[in-house]
Order: C-alpha cells, then sequence, then structure tokens
C-alpha cells in the first residue's frame, strides 16, 4: 500500500503543479460563466493578471509597519513549502516523513495568520471584519481536518502523508464506502471553506462588507497582490490533488494513465466548486459555524463507523 | 557542585547587601542586579555542564551533594532539565529588570533585589531537596518570596487582592502537599492508593495552574512586575509540574491508571478553557496568564498521555507524550518568559498594559515589537517556532493512541487531537488579536502615539530570548538523546521498540523544515527589496470605502476581532454585553462592550469563600470575653474527647505490645 517512488516523476508533477494552479481558477470561472450564460474570461485569465500584477511597482498604506510587505512572501514560502510533502501525480514525496501532514496542516495555519497579522496591520475595519471571521471559520475547518487525518491515520496506521492517501480509495476493502463517501464530503466541504469559496465567503461580493479574504487583501496592490493570488491557487490546487488522492487507489492502470486521471480529477474538482458557486447562495456568516460542525460530525461519524464495524 | 551552592550562596548574600543598602537605592540596584546576573550566568553555566555529564553518558541516575542529619540534597536529570528555566529566566529577567525599575520603582530596588534573589533561590532549591520536611519549607519560602514581589506595587488595591489571592492558592498547596507525603508514608488499603495520587495533582496542579485552581494566575501575573511576571510564569508553575512528575508519576504505585486519566482529562479543559479565556482578556499580563494555562494544560495531558502509555503498554505513546511534556515545557519557558517582558516594555514605554488604548507600537518600537511578534507566533504553534515541535511529538502520542490503542484510550486520544487542533486554531485568534491590537495598525491613544523604544537592557532580553528560541528549533534534535536517562525511567525501564534516538529523529525534518523556511523566507524578502530598487513603490491611504482620512476609532478592536469567536463559547465565559444605542437624532456617543468572567472564581471559589467568611463569623460568637465561659468550653471539649477515647479507641489497643517489652527486659 504505497505509491510508486519515483523522486524525478514526483519533482515533474511538482513543477506542474506549479505552473497549473492558476488555470483552476480559470476553468471555475468559465463555468462559472457558463451557468450565467455569459462567456467569461479567458480560461488563462488568471496567469495574466498574475504576470501583469508582478510587473507593477507596490503600493502601500502608511499606516503599515512592514507586516503587509511581508506576509505575502511568507505565505507564499510557506504554501510552496506544504506542497512538499504532497504525493503529487501518485508519486510518493522524496521529502515526506512520520508526521509531514501535522507539518502541512500547521503551514497552512501560518500562512493563515500572517494574512490576517498583514490585514489588521492597515487599521482598516473591513480588513478586521474579514480577519476576524477567517480566525473564527478556520478555526473550525482546522478540527474537521485533523478528524479526517484521524480517520485516514486508523486505515494507514500511518501519519505520513504519503501513507495516509494511498491507504483509502473509494473502492478499498474491509471498509463501508459510505464511511469514505462521509469524509470526502466533509473533506469538500474544507476545501471551500479554506480557499473562501461559496457558500462560506464570496469572491465576487461588491460590498466589503461581507467579504472574508477579499476583506483582507483589500490593500494590496503590485506584486504582493499577484503573490497572494498565485498562493490562493496553490492552496487550492493542493486541497483538490489531497482529495484526488483521497479517492483514487493507489495504483490507476499505468503511470500515464494515473497522472492523467489525478490531473483530469484535479480539474473536476474545480468545475464541481463552480458548479456550487453557481447553484447556491453565501451562507450567513451565523450560520457557517453549523455547516462545519456538522462536517465534523459527519467525520466523526465515519470514524466510529471504522471503528466499531 | 560546591559551585552550586556557591552560586545560590552568592545569590542569597547579593540579596541581603541589597536589603541592608535600601537607604541607596542605586547601590543596592547595582549590587542586588550584578549578583543575580552572575550568580544565575554561573549556575547556568554549572547545569549544562551538570547536564551534560548526566545526559549522554551511562552516568548513575542520581548524585547527592550533601546528607546529613535527615537533611538530603541530591541531582538527577529530572531536577536538572526543571532547573535550566529557572536559571535562564532569572538571568534575562534580571537584565531586564534594571531598565524596568530605572525612573520608576527605583527607591525600592533594594527590597525588589532581595525578594528577587530569595525567590531564585527557594525556586533552585525546590528541585534539590529530596527530604519531605525542607521541600515543604523551600515550597513554602517559594511561595512568601514571590507573594513579597507580586505585591511590589502594595499601593494598588488589584495588587493587594492578586497577592492575597496567590498567598491563599499557595497556602493550599502547601496543605494539600503535606497531607500527600503523610499519606504516602504511610500503607494504605488497597482501595485508597489513589488518594496521594490526587493530594499531589491538586497541590501541584494549584502551583501549576490546572483547571478550577488556576484562579490566582490571572490575577497575580498582571500584578506583579514584568520580569517576575516572566519568571513565574516561565518558571515557577513548571515547578508544579516537576513535583508531579517527581512524587506521582516516577514513583508510580498502583494508581497510575487512575492518574494517567486524570491528568489527562484536567489538561484537556485547561488548555481549552484557557485560551478561551485567554481570547477574551483586554490586558496583555491577563490574556498571557490565561495562556499559560492553556500550555500547561497542554504538558499535563501529554504527561496523562505518557502515564496511559505506560499503563497500557504502549511504549511509543509513553516516550512520545513524556518527551513532548518535557520539550514543550522548555519552549514554552523561553517564549513565554519573552513575551512577559515584551509586555513589560510595552508598559514602561506606554503606561498601559489595556490593549484597546495600545496600537500602532511596531513603527515606534520596531525592537520590542518585532521580538514579541515573532514570540507570540512562535508559541501559537507554528513552523518555524520551537513551540511547534513540542506540539508535535504530543500530536504523535495522541495519533499513536489512536492507531494502536482501544476503546477508552482510543476516545481520549482521539479528542487529544481534535482539542489540539481547535487549541491551534484559538491560539492563532489570540496572539493575532495581542499583536494587531497592541503593534499594528493606528495608535489608539495618546500615549501609545509618544511611545519610545524602550531601553537596550529590556529590548535586548527579550531579543535574547528570542535567540535563544532560534537556537532550540535547530538544536533540539541534537539535545534529545539528553532526556534517554529520564524517559526509560519514566516508561519503566524496559527496552522498547521506540527509543529517544526514534524521537530525536522524528524531530529532525520538521527542524530542518522550519530552518529552510526561515532561510527561504529571508531570501525570498531580500529579492523583493532588490526589485523595489528599480519600481518606485508608493505609499497610500488605507482603503476604507473611498474615505479619505481613516483614523484609529475607525479600526477594529481586540474585543471586536475576537467577538465572534467569543460568542461561539459564551457558555464558557458568562459573556456580559453593555451596548449604549442611539437614542436621539444626534445621539453624542454610542458604544458596545463585551465582557467576560472567569466562571471558576465568580461561580466556584468566590461563593464558596463567602460561606466560609460568614461561617467564621458565626463561629465568632464563641468569642465572648468571658473567662468563664472559655473554661467551660475547654472542659466541654476535654470531656467530649474522654468520652470518644473511651469508646472508640479502647478495642485498638495493641495487646501484643507488653510481653515484648518483658522479654526485652529479661534478655
Amino acid at each position: 500500500m504505497m505509491y510508486k517512488v519515483n523522486h524525478g516523476g514526483w519533482l515533474v508533477m511538482f513543477l506542474a503543479s506549479l505552473l497549473l494552479a492558476p488555470l483552476l481558477y480559470g476553468i471555475i470561472n468559465k463555468v462559472k460563466a457558463f451557468f450565467a450564460g455569459r462567456r467569461g474570461p479567458r480560461l488563462l485569465q488568471v496567469y495574466y493578471d498574475i504576470i501583469k500584477l508582478s510587473r507593477k511597482a507596490g503600493i502601500f498604506s502608511r499606516t503599515t509597519s512592514g507586516v503587509l510587505q511581508l506576509a505575502p512572501i511568507v505565505s507564499l514560502v510557506a504554501v510552496l513549502m506544504a506542497m512538499l510533502f504532497i504525493p503529487a501525480g501518485l508519486f510518493r514525496s522524496p521529502l515526506a516523513f512520520a508526521g509531514d501532514v501535522i507539518f502541512f496542516c500547521y503551514l497552512l495555519g501560518l500562512s493563515r495568520m500572517l494574512t490576517i497579522l498583514a490585514a489588521m496591520d492597515t487599521g482598516s475595519s473591513f480588513a478586521g471584519m474579514g480577519s476576524s471571521r477567517e480566525a473564527h471559520f478556520s478555526m473550525l475547518a482546522e478540527a474537521v481536518l485533523f478528524a479526517i487525518i484521524i480517520f485516514l491515520a486508523i486505515v494507514a496506521r500511518s501519519i505520513c502523508l504519503s501513507n495516509l492517501l494511498s491507504a483509502l480509495s473509494l473502492v478499498t476493502p474491509g471498509i463501508s464506502s459510505p464511511a469514505i463517501l462521509l469524509v470526502a464530503g466533509a473533506f469538500f466541504v474544507v476545501i471551500l471553506l479554506e480557499n473562501c469559496r461559496l457558500p462560506f465567503d464570496d469572491p465576487e461580493t461588491h460590498l466589503e462588507l461581507t467579504m472574508i479574504h477579499e476583506a483582507m487583501i483589500l490593500d494590496y496592490a503590485g506584486p504582493e497582490l499577484g503573490m497572494i493570488h498565485y498562493t490562493a491557487s496553490l492552496k487550492l490546487w493542493s486541497f483538490c490533488s489531497l482529495l484526488a488522492l483521497l479517492i483514487l487507489p493507489e495504483r490507476v492502470g499505468g503511470t500515464l494513465t494515473g497522472v492523467l486521471v489525478y490531473l483530469t480529477l484535479i480539474m473536476a474538482f474545480a468545475a464541481a466548486i463552480g458548479v456550487v458557486e453557481s447553484i447556491m447562495a453565501r451562507y450567513r456568516f451565523l450560520k457557517v459555524p453549523h455547516l462545519v460542525i456538522g462536517s465534523l460530525a459527519a467525520v466523526l461519524t465515519a470514524v466510529s463507523l471504522l471503528i466499531f464495524f | 557542585m560546591a559551585y552550586l551552592f556557591a552560586c545560590l550562596g552568592l545569590l542569597l548574600v547579593g540579596g541581603m547587601t541589597a536589603l541592608l543598602l535600601s537607604s541607596r537605592p542605586s547601590l543596592a540596584m547595582k549590587i542586588g542586579s550584578c549578583s543575580a546576573i552572575i550568580g544565575t550566568s554561573a549556575l547556568l553555566l554549572t547545569l549544562l555542564l551538570l547536564l551534560r555529564k548526566m545526559g549522554f553518558a551511562a552516568s548513575p541516575w542520581e548524585e547527592t551533594l550533601l546528607f546529613t542529619r535527615g537533611i538530603r540534597f541530591a541531582y538527577d536529570l529530572a531536577s536538572l532539565l526543571f532547573l535550566l528555566p529557572t536559571a535562564l529566566l532569572g538571568l534575562i529577567a534580571a537584565i531586564h529588570s534594571i531598565g524596568y525599575l530605572r525612573d520608576h520603582d527605583a527607591k525600592r530596588s533594594g527590597f525588589y533585589w532581595f525578594s528577587y534573589n530569595l525567590t531564585l533561590v527557594a525556586m533552585l532549591m525546590v528541585p534539590l531537596l529530596r527530604s519531605a520536611p525542607l521541600f515543604l519549607i523551600m515550597w513554602e519560602l517559594m511561595g512568601v518570596a514571590s507573594f513579597a514581589l507580586v505585591i511590589f506595587d502594595w499601593g494598588s488595591a488589584d495588587s493587594r487582592r492578586a497577592g492575597w489571592i496567590y498567598l491563599l492558592a499557595s497556602h493550599a498547596g502547601a496543605a494539600f502537599l503535606i497531607l500527600m507525603f503523610v499519606t504516602d508514608n504511610r500503607p494504605l488499603s488497597p482501595g485508597m492508593c489513589w488518594l496521594p495520587v490526587v493530594l499531589g495533582i491538586i497541590g501541584f496542579g494549584l502551583k501549576a495552574g490546572l483547571p478550577l485552581l488556576h484562579v490566582w494566575l490571572p490575577s497575580a501575573h498582571p500584578a506583579a512586575p514584568a520580569p517576575v511576571s516572566a519568571i513565574m510564569s516561565g518558571a515557577m508553575i513548571k515547578l508544579g509540574l516537576y513535583g508531579i512528575l517527581r512524587f506521582v508519576i516516577l514513583p508510580g504505585g498502583d494508581a497510575m491508571l487512575q492518574c494517567g486519566w486524570l491528568l489527562a482529562i484536567l489538561g484537556l479543559t485547561g488548555a481549552l478553557l484557557g485560551i478561551i479565556l485567554a481570547l477574551s482578556q483586554r490586558n496583555i499580563k491577563t490574556l498571557l496568564a490565561y495562556s499559560s494555562i492553556e500550555n500547561i494544560g497542554i504538558m499535563t495531558m501529554a504527561y496523562g498521555l505518557g502515564v496511559l502509555g505506560v499503563v497500557y503498554k504502549m511504549p511509543g505513546m509513553a516516550m512520545l507524550g513524556f518527551s513532548g511534556a518535557l520539550l514543550h515545557m522548555f519552549n514554552h519557558a523561553a517564549l513565554k518568559g519573552a513575551l512577559f517582558l515584551g509586555a513589560g516594555s510595552v508598559y514602561r514605554a506606554t503606561g498601559t498594559l489595556n490593549m484597546e488604548k495600545l496600537g500602532g507600537l511596531m513603527k515606534r518600537m520596531p525592537w520590542t515589537g518585532g521580538a514579541f511578534a515573532a514570540n507570540a507566533m512562535a508559541l501559537s504553534g507554528l513552523p518555524p517556532g520551537n513551540a511547534f515541535l513540542g506540539e508535535f511529538l504530543i500530536y504523535a502520542a495522541a495519533f499513536n493512541g489512536v492507531i494502536n490503542g482501544h476503546g477508552p484510550l482510543r476516545t481520549l486520544s482521539l479528542l487529544c487531537i481534535i482539542t489540539l487542533a481547535i487549541i491551534g486554531g484559538l491560539a492563532i485568534a489570540t496572539y493575532s488579536k495581542v499583536i494587531s491590537a497592541v503593534f499594528l495598525g493606528e495608535p489608539r491613544n495618546d500615549c501609545a502615539r509618544k511611545a519610545r523604544e524602550v531601553s537596550w537592557t529590556m529590548c535586548g532580553s527579550t531579543l535574547a530570548l528570542l535567540l535563544l528560541n532560534l537556537l532550540l528549533l535547530g538544536l533540539t534534535p541534537y539535545i534529545m538523546p539528553m532526556f534517554a536517562p529520564l524517559l526509560t525511567r519514566l516508561i519503566g525501564g524496559t527496552s522498547t521498540a521506540i527509543t529517544v534516538t526514534d524521537i530525536a529523529l522524528l524531530l529532525t525534518m520538521p527542524s530542518i523544515f522550519s530552518l529552510l523556511l526561515i532561510g527561504l523566507s529571508a531570501a525570498a524578502i531580500r529579492w523583493r527589496q532588490w526589485l523595489g530598487v528599480h519600481r518606485e513603490d508608493a505609499e497610500g491611504v488605507t482603503w476604507d470605502c473611498g474615505f479619505a482620512a481613516p483614523t484609529a476609532r475607525m479600526e477594529y478592536t481586540g474585543t471586536a476581532f475576537a467577538q465572534p469567536l467569543l460568542d461561539a463559547f459564551a457558555g464558557v465565559l458568562g459573556l456580559r454585553r453593555q451596548i449604549q444605542r442611539p437614542e436621539t437624532l444626534f445621539p453624542d456617543a454610542i458604544s458596545a462592550d463585551l465582557q467576560s468572567q472567569d466562571l471558576a472564581l465568580s461561580g466556584i471559589w468566590r461563593p464558596l469563600f463567602r460561606r466560609f467568611s460568614s461561617l467564621a463569623i458565626r463561629t465568632h460568637r464563641m468569642q465572648s470575653g468571658f473567662l468563664h465561659a472559655y473554661i467551660l468550653t475547654m472542659v466541654l471539649a476535654l470531656v467530649v474527647m474522654l468520652v470518644w477515647g473511651m469508646f472508640c479507641h479502647r478495642l485498638d489497643q495493641p495487646t501484643t505490645a507488653a510481653p515484648v517489652v518483658t522479654e526485652e527486659i529479661s534478655k
């Protein structure tokens, strides 16, 4: 029960994911445009945006103290480092170590705390609102994420990301498939929440008052904004690929087929996010914890199914 | 080992001299601070040398320093590990004190240094003493000497109240410890073997700040001068954990199962309650004190996991639990010490500890602010902070329990992991709140606006601790094997599948990646600066919906930041809202306020003490002032005792005593 060990293959897939990550936002936007009956922005628009932003000079508020400037850089480094532990494309990560899944979660925590601090550095009340909500929801998301890890750890008897994900698939014998479906569903909720998508956060709202993530980055411009967009897409990519790896068995046909299925699945998740965003409205902020705690309950049910049946 | 006593002697003599020279404050200051700094740094060096001897080599477990007339001084690895934070923080807080006392409390420096050195000596003696009576005396001395420091600002009613609570808690703890020592030396019926364990956990828990027993911490820490809070929070409460380790866990016994469960559940609740209450505070030091309760809870939980690992024969979990607790103890000492010292610097620069009145200090005090922010982020358990390594091991212990355990143990480990995850999220929120309310944004008050960077002694001490934390981050995998003798003793001395080296290896990767993270971030920041040379980065106004002149009043306050999270835990916090709504067409003032209370204090201890005092007032009637009445009471009491003795104790008389005596005489 292990992914293939192929360091070269992993490296290629890692670089490919760095390159392909912004595409996910393009797919989401295309799907949403399709549902709205528009043509929508080009598939590669996010790339153009990031490239354009990276050529500009930065603008910083006079209130800020340098935290605003440091945060996106360190945040990007943290997310990049977190991606090193993902067994990209069904290849075991060469840097995997026992407990890397905890390190992974906490690296994302670091990126989150930096974003919060940078937002508070601007002294804007909108940024304050956004970061307050982010701190609240992400705490809940973290609990769900760790519950999912517990489920996987019981199956895999390991706490290494590469082993955790390979131990399970939709067709694993001996584990009731409702349990796996519950976990996968909860993980999809975590993806939506962690990446600030509907129904938790509306990335396209025009009111600063109702934003979470977008309110926190209101004061960014130029290369910093580009970095933030890129970091966000990397984060979305890592989460989608984790879900893909969770569902896929450790061997799918040949190597090439496996990689293709993996990539297609990630794109499909992006499309699914687009569909969710097109057919759902944003929840009231007060209701968000209910949904997240509901998914925590779902995972805990799955864990007890696993333990007792 | 003569060095150890020489250092302690130097501390004592320096303190005494400072007290005697109280009339000449500047001289007392010099003598007091010099003796403290020289004494503690010499001690630190000695400790490190001893640690190297005891840790790595196959040396005897314990070495006796002095053994006369029933008084035994000895040290082993456990003593040394718990002495280290005291010596270290004693040194750095002494340096910070020089700046902290200048201009403000310089006149009373003689008294300060006397109490400071005495507290340090008592704290350093506690882990060395092996005989119960002297241990208790030193334990009490530690409480009394630090009480003098807590009420150092005795002019303010808050300080006196805090001191009072502290004294009560300290004495109550000692009382439980006396009971523990009494019951421990006595053969108990098998059904009662849990009694010394529970007594010990309560007695030491009162010092450590376990849930429900924690009430003295949040009042004593803000009242004491910052360097003292740093020592108390960084080192003294850890001695409570030392006591639990030495007198409850190390002796073992039949009650280890109950002990493990008690510790784990107490730790879990303490950690969760501590961080929730921390989030709701607006005084920096109260917040830090509650966060100490949280961290003590995490360590206690790790102890619990360790003990349960031993009981359920899961050496991996036991190893991970104990080593995680010890490692987190170190990291927390260095980090929390630094944060309290930073809070002290903020207090000296602005004159307030209320977060809602501060803000924007990062630009005005960049060194203090930078060190505080970095330490606070590390204490949230995030990489690349050193606290992550300890929490990593505790997570690993709990995962070990989930994977290999069965039944209730599995459920407990599962709860531990979820709680740790929630605590992680709440810690991020809490420390984001402190950093942003105190250091970021616009200053909310004149005192914050006029703040300047503090003197180099204060600044340097927090920076030194930051550097130490960085060192700990890199060196932990190398230091870890040193714990080996203690850990093998803790898990029962058996050879196990998982060794300390394995744990050190487990930590190597997170440590390397954390250092890499720091390096890469620095490089990326440098690169961005280099980019900025060619482009002209502009300055602007913060975006507030087109509003041209955003002021500090439009900023989110710390309370506002925490409000949604606090509402989620309203039941635990006893939240009270005060909202002044706009009333007329042109309202003068509107306000909204959210206040929390510690339900352990207001729900349990205050009513209990009120009940006690009313009982005391009622018994007061017996003190009528008439001699006849007193004599009558005594006679009555004697009669009662006589009757009791006759009826109850006659049957218990040993009947075999007499023949033995005659036999001896006949020989």
